[in-house]
């Protein structure tokens, strides 16, 4: 299905259940059968609304949360069970994470150099520490903070520069795979773009994968390769970028598409966004299977609907 | 157009300054705003350039250490007896605001869920301000929490009239906050940020209600977001803020496809759009805002400018007139410039976006 088939996937995902139970004795089906695979050195973009599961999915991914059922292999190693200490503390420096509210995921009390060497000093406790400091000092450069700043704290930086430093912070062990989850909606949009590019410059420099979380898919159109539509728990829709923008079948991914305002006020003011409702249009997600449209693009329909859409 | 058109804002130098305990920050360094009836001004800008400062005067909403150093809001409104009336907003008291909070300003907040009150029912929440500013009571004020609901287009009324806030989904929450603010029908709505914590389908929603509401009942809106999509759907005129200043104003169409200020084109070109090509990369505003704490002088914009002229470290721009609507405070307009082409980029987006729009309209 992928065009490079030779090549080891870096991370996939195997019918990926994540169930809360919630009080009452009901379940909350956060993630229902998902799968997906992530190949060195991309991009793969989750989107959808909130509630949709797409976070859920992320820290599934990085074991934060134990996962109902499913399978997760990281470089062909199932990581979804119980771990050996050993690969579980190489699993750790293989993978990190940025997270959104850039304040919230940083420890006022520590200084930024404290923070972004966090991993090196739980990795490689005896570091000499001009070494630990030389190492964070290059961090700092590539991801465009002043070296003049590492003893400062969080508190006295602005969004963006917060930013900077959680993802130096997830880079510092250059991990093979980078989980965003939604790391630049709380930035205004040209910090917004900074942070996307520094993220794409970086990318292309050390090959790391993204996981790129968002509910903007405007901004997730510009940096992934891949992306997959979450709704309700499920990936309605997934496939190369392009595909997805330029062909989208799932009326969810088209309502979707469409919500998005464009910049163009002649265009906007008369333009009426469509309107997507699952009970409406009678689609049980559960009753769908993944119909292929065209070479890296699939769809999760019924046959009949599959049939409808197409036409 | 333009002679029929009565103003109902008339905001002339505005100034805000915040006490830290780091100094002094200028919040809002000379702010005019004028707004008209009918017409929907957008307000767009980064968080801290001041946006928000400013149109809470209008509310007369302001923290304890907040100081106004000078400015006039003049407010017309049609008052009891159906004459029209002007006042000084920066000059009213408490009282007196209060009576046209509510009554003649609405405004709508960025988060649902703390603008409304978790305690209480959404028709008591609803029928606080109709209490407060007319005579309904009872069964007719009972038939005028549906009709509010009704108008906002939420379903299943009776039901969620007896709701809480929090049974209710973001979407429907702002929509029951918009019904409160439009329960008085007032002539101004302010929106800050209405759409921000809401999810893209429904942002799209809300906006296409705040659009139909201003048709149906023919208010004037403020709408601050720092989204350029959201303006170009709901805007008539732009107003571009930048460090506590409006560097450019316009109406949509000007400010889109004919913007002049470097600021202006920084935003535009760093928006994603959803045809453009991926491959480039984005282009990127470097820096970041000043510090508001220090005296600015200048053009606050000049250290992020790549088209900076020297006199932008010197001495503030003035208003260049670019149209009848349209002016920017860019020495760049100055007829001693030199000249200056758009950048490329952003010239190829606005001539792409022209024809899209022409194909539309064809």
């Amino acid at each position: 299905m992928n065009d490079g088939a030779e090549v080891q996937p870096l991370l996939e995902v195997c019918n990926l259940k994540q169930y809360f139970p919630i009080p009452g004795g009901n379940i909350v089906k956060a993630v229902d059968d998902i799968s997906f695979t992530i190949y060195p050195g991309e991009t793969f973009g989750l989107v959808g609304e909130s509630g949709s599961g797409k976070s859920t999915t992320g820290r599934a991914v990085i074991r934060l949360d134990d996962i109902t059922s499913g399978v997760i292999r990281f470089e062909g190693m199932d990581i979804s069970g119980k771990l050996s200490n050993d690969a579980e503390r190489r699993l750790r420096s293989d993978m990190s994470m940025v997270f959104q509210d850039p304040m919230a995921s940083l420890n006022p009390y520590h200084k930024v150099i404290d923070t972004i060497a966090t991993g090196l000093d739980a990795h490689y406790p005896h570091m000499d520490r001009h070494e630990r400091a030389e190492k964070v000092y290059r961090m700092m450069d590539r991801v465009g903070l002043s070296r003049s700043q590492a003893n400062r704290y969080p508190s006295q930086f602005s969004g963006g520069q917060r930013q900077r430093v959680g993802l130096a912070r997830a880079l510092i062990m250059n991990p093979k795979l980078l989980i965003a989850d939604e790391a630049i909606s709380a930035l205004d949009v040209s910090i917004q773009a900074q942070v996307v590019n520094l993220m794409k410059d970086i990318q292309q420099e050390t090959g790391t994968a993204y996981l790129f979380i968002a509910h903007d898919l405007s901004m997730v159109r510009y940096i992934s390769q891949h992306i997959a539509v979450m709704h309700l728990g499920h990936i309605v829709e997934q496939g190369a970028t392009d595909k997805i923008f330029g062909n989208p079948i799932h009326p969810y991914t088209k309502s979707l598409i469409s919500a998005i305002p464009r910049l163009n006020p002649r265009l906007e003011r008369n333009r009426k966004p469509l309107v997507y409702s699952r009970e409406a249009l009678g689609i049980e997600y559960g009753q769908g299977t993944y119909h292929v449209v065209e070479q890296d693009h699939s769809v999760l329909a019924t046959d009949e609907e599959f049939d409808s859409w197409m036409n | 157009m333009d002679h029929q058109r009565s103003r109902i804002v008339r905001m002339r130098n505005l100034r805000v300054s915040f006490k830290t305990a780091n100094g002094i920050v200028h919040a809002v360094r000379g702010v005019n705003l004028d707004v008209y009836r009918g017409e929907t001004v957008a307000i767009v800008g980064e968080s801290g350039s001041g946006k928000s400062v400013t149109v809470k005067q209008i509310m007369g909403i302001r923290s304890h250490n907040e100081i106004v150093e000078d400015g006039t809001i003049e407010f017309t409104y049609a008052d009891k007896e159906g004459q029209p009336k002007t006042v000084d907003l920066m000059k009213l008291n408490d009282r007196e605001l209060t009576e046209l909070k509510g009554s003649h300003i609405a405004m709508v907040f960025q988060d649902p869920l703390t603008s409304l009150d978790p305690t209480m029912t959404i028709e008591r929440q609803l029928a606080e301000s109709l209490m407060q500013h007319t005579v309904l009571r009872g069964d007719a004020l009972h038939a005028r929490c549906v009709e509010l609901l009704d108008m906002v287009g939420i379903t299943d009324i009776e039901a969620r009239l007896k709701s809480y806030p929090h049974q209710l989904s973001g979407g429907m929450r702002q929509r029951v906050v918009i019904a409160i603010a439009l329960s008085c029908n007032p002539d101004l709505l302010i929106c800050d940020e209405p759409t921000t914590a809401l999810d893209v389908t429904i942002q799209a929603r809300i906006l296409e209600l705040i659009l139909e509401i201003q048709k149906k009942l023919g208010i004037s809106v403020i709408f601050i977001t720092h989204n350029l999509g959201v303006v170009a759907k709901v805007a008539d005129f732009v107003n571009v803020m930048y460090a506590g200043k409006i560097v450019e104003a316009g109406t949509a169409e000007e400010v889109f496809f004919d913007p002049r200020h470097p600021y202006t084109w920084g935003l535009l070109s760093s928006m994603p759009s959803v045809n453009a090509d991926r491959s480039s990369c984005l282009y990127t505003i470097k820096g970041n805002p000043p510090n508001m704490l220090n005296e600015i002088t200048g053009d606050a914009f000049a250290p992020r400018n790549p088209y900076a002229l020297d006199i932008d470290f010197v001495k503030e721009p003035p208003a260049f007139p670019v149209s009848e609507t349209h002016w920017a405070s860019t020495w760049l307009l100055d007829p001693r410039a030199p000249h200056v082409e758009l950048p490329k980029q952003l010239h190829a987006r606005i001539e792409a976006m022209k024809e899209e729009g022409e194909e539309t309209e064809a």
